[in-house]
């Protein structure tokens, strides 16, 4: 068959199959013959090809055929059901079946955390040989008797903190992950640079009499904040440790499967900082709480979080 | 094996190609992106600094969010391209062609954190020069590639008036489509480079000069079933 013939055979389906591309609704091709047509299509490309037809003809048939691949073949992900299904079950699994590379994150994280706090309780000229002086004294007023909110400055309010913990935290958060990609080495840094810090700083604090303000503060987002810092690790390491470990895959491809599978630790984490934020700009700062309640809810946000890990999502077709 | 040609199979047998974009395009692209934050980032750095302190956090969500999501938004929201990749005629799709989900175009942006390295996107750079769909390590971690969007092709208009005429010697698939593009392309030539061409199949023709050069139209008629 010449091009001709068959431009002039076939050339009216082409035309209905673009127009329905571009408007659905006014096309004469009803949307239920679409994947024949398409199928009908890329059959037509390969006649092109095997007859010689023109390049332009091959280029426009190309173009359908691909066109309609990526409607037929998109990834059909997202969406509120898979939303909840996410959270209920997908996630907290995620975490289980990393729990390799979390714990190790976790020792990474707490270890040099818990070791500053309780070398600076013992002896709190420790803590300038991480952090510098005057920062030291700005952390004291944070936290003192007369401050009107905890963990800012007096003169911002709550909605301002939220927008500056989201910009920073979750900020920061992304970095951890992303920086992993670099054989790992981004992200142990910065976690576990992350943890001699804040260990240094709320030691320094508690060292300096202010506890009974600091503690209560910390306590109630840090269930998700600092678990949060820790999974953000996980899943930045998953990154670095495809390249030294591709096991049976080519490196480039154990990239891309240890990507894809740190993708809900990724999800998760980004939701707990949002959630930290929220805590932290609205609960947490706040002076009026007694003590006792801080620790009360303290002590159920951290329960949540971690039994959330160990249970959630263990039942059958959940 | 020089040209930048990804083929797709596909489930119904017949290989689909895209056009990956090189380094050049998407450089100019990612330059108007840049521009375009840059633009975006100073209008919040005003707002910020003449706003109160409430409004000044929803600036910070916002700076936070053009930081961090302004690729991902585009791409997986607003057909495939930021703004510097539409106009540069370029969209990001998996490398089996389908469009980018939310997760690959997460991916393949936090990932310039590392591209970027150690300045300038140096590292991003070499590694997409080393590879055959120009993919830079968050492309790699993705599945990813920038490629060219489909433009509209369409035959070119054979000059008429010469007639169809069979031709006696079995073409090749490349001669084939030669003698097609010769004859689309014969008035957008000199008559002298035209002549000079169509002189180089005389051996089949027999003919030299414009007359070989209306032989040639004739076959291609022929060839692609035009009167």
């Amino acid at each position: 068959m010449k091009q001709r013939d068959f431009e002039n055979a076939y050339g009216h389906t082409w035309d209905a199959f673009e127009r329905w591309l571009t408007a659905p609704e006014d096309a004469k091709l009803a949307t239920e013959n679409v994947p024949r047509t398409y199928r009908q299509i890329c059959h037509h490309l390969s006649l092109a090809r095997a007859r010689n037809y023109s390049a332009a003809l091959e280029d426009r048939l190309n173009r359908l055929a691909l066109a309609g691949h990526r409607v037929l073949y998109a990834s059909s992900a997202s969406g509120m059901g898979n939303l909840w299904r996410f959270f209920a079950r997908d996630f907290p699994r995620s975490v289980r079946v990393n729990a390799g590379v979390v714990l190790f994150m976790a020792v990474l994280f707490y270890g040099p955390f818990l070791t500053m706090v309780g070398m600076i309780a013992v002896k709190p000229s420790l803590a300038y040989s991480v952090i510098a002086p005057d920062q030291a004294s700005t952390y004291e007023q944070m936290y003192s008797d007369t401050a009107r909110r905890f963990g800012a400055r007096d003169s911002s309010d709550d909605v301002r903190m939220f927008g500056y913990y989201i910009f920073n935290n979750i900020g920061i958060g992304f970095y951890t992950f992303a920086s992993g990609a670099l054989l790992g080495l981004g992200t142990i840094y910065v976690v576990f640079s992350n943890g001699l810090v804040i260990g240094s700083v709320l030691g320094h604090v508690g060292a300096a009499g202010l506890g009974h303000n600091l503690w209560p503060f910390i306590v109630g987002h840090g269930a998700f904040e600092l678990n949060a810092i820790v999974l953000a690790g996980a899943a930045g390491l998953k990154l670095g440790f495809s390249f030294f470990a591709p096991g049976r895959r080519r490196r480039a491809d154990a990239l891309r499967h240890s990507a894809s599978e740190a993708m809900p630790l990724v999800y998760g984490f980004t939701t707990m900082l949002l959630i930290a934020a929220f805590i932290e700009a609205f609960w947490s700062s706040t002076t009026w709480p007694p003590a006792v309640a801080k620790y009360a809810v303290g002590a159920v946000l951290w329960a949540a979080v971690l039994g959330y890990f160990a249970f959630a999502g263990r039942q059958r077709g959940s | 094996m020089l040209d930048t040609l990804e083929l797709i199979e596909t489930p119904e047998g017949v290989d689909l190609s895209v056009r990956p974009a090189g380094v050049y395009v998407r450089v100019v692209a990612k330059i108007i992106d840049t521009l375009v934050e840059v633009f975006l980032l100073a209008l919040l750095s005003v707002l910020y600094v003449r706003l109160d302190n409430a409004a000044a956090g929803l600036i910070l969500i916002a700076a936070f969010v053009l930081l961090w999501l302004y690729n991902v938004i585009f791409e997986v929201y607003v057909g495939g391209a930021t703004p510097g990749k539409k106009v540069m005629g370029l969209h990001v799709v998996y490398t089996n062609g389908a469009p980018v989900s939310l997760s690959g175009s997460v991916l393949r942006n936090f990932l310039r954190v590392v591209d970027v390295l150690p300045s300038l996107y140096a590292l991003g750079l070499a590694l997409a020069l080393g590879n055959a769909r120009f993919q830079r390590l968050g492309d790699m971690a993705a599945g990813t590639v920038v490629a060219y969007r489909e433009g509209a092709a369409h035959d070119q208009v054979i000059r008429t008036g010469d007639g169809n005429m069979p031709l006696r010697v079995a073409l090749s698939r490349d001669e084939h489509q030669a003698v097609g593009q010769f004859a689309e392309r014969a008035e957008s030539l000199s008559r002298e480079r035209r002549a000079e061409l169509a002189n180089l199949l005389s051996p089949v023709t027999g003919l030299s000069g414009e007359d070989a050069v209306a032989a040639l139209r004739a076959h291609a008629n022929w060839l692609r079933g035009r009167a």
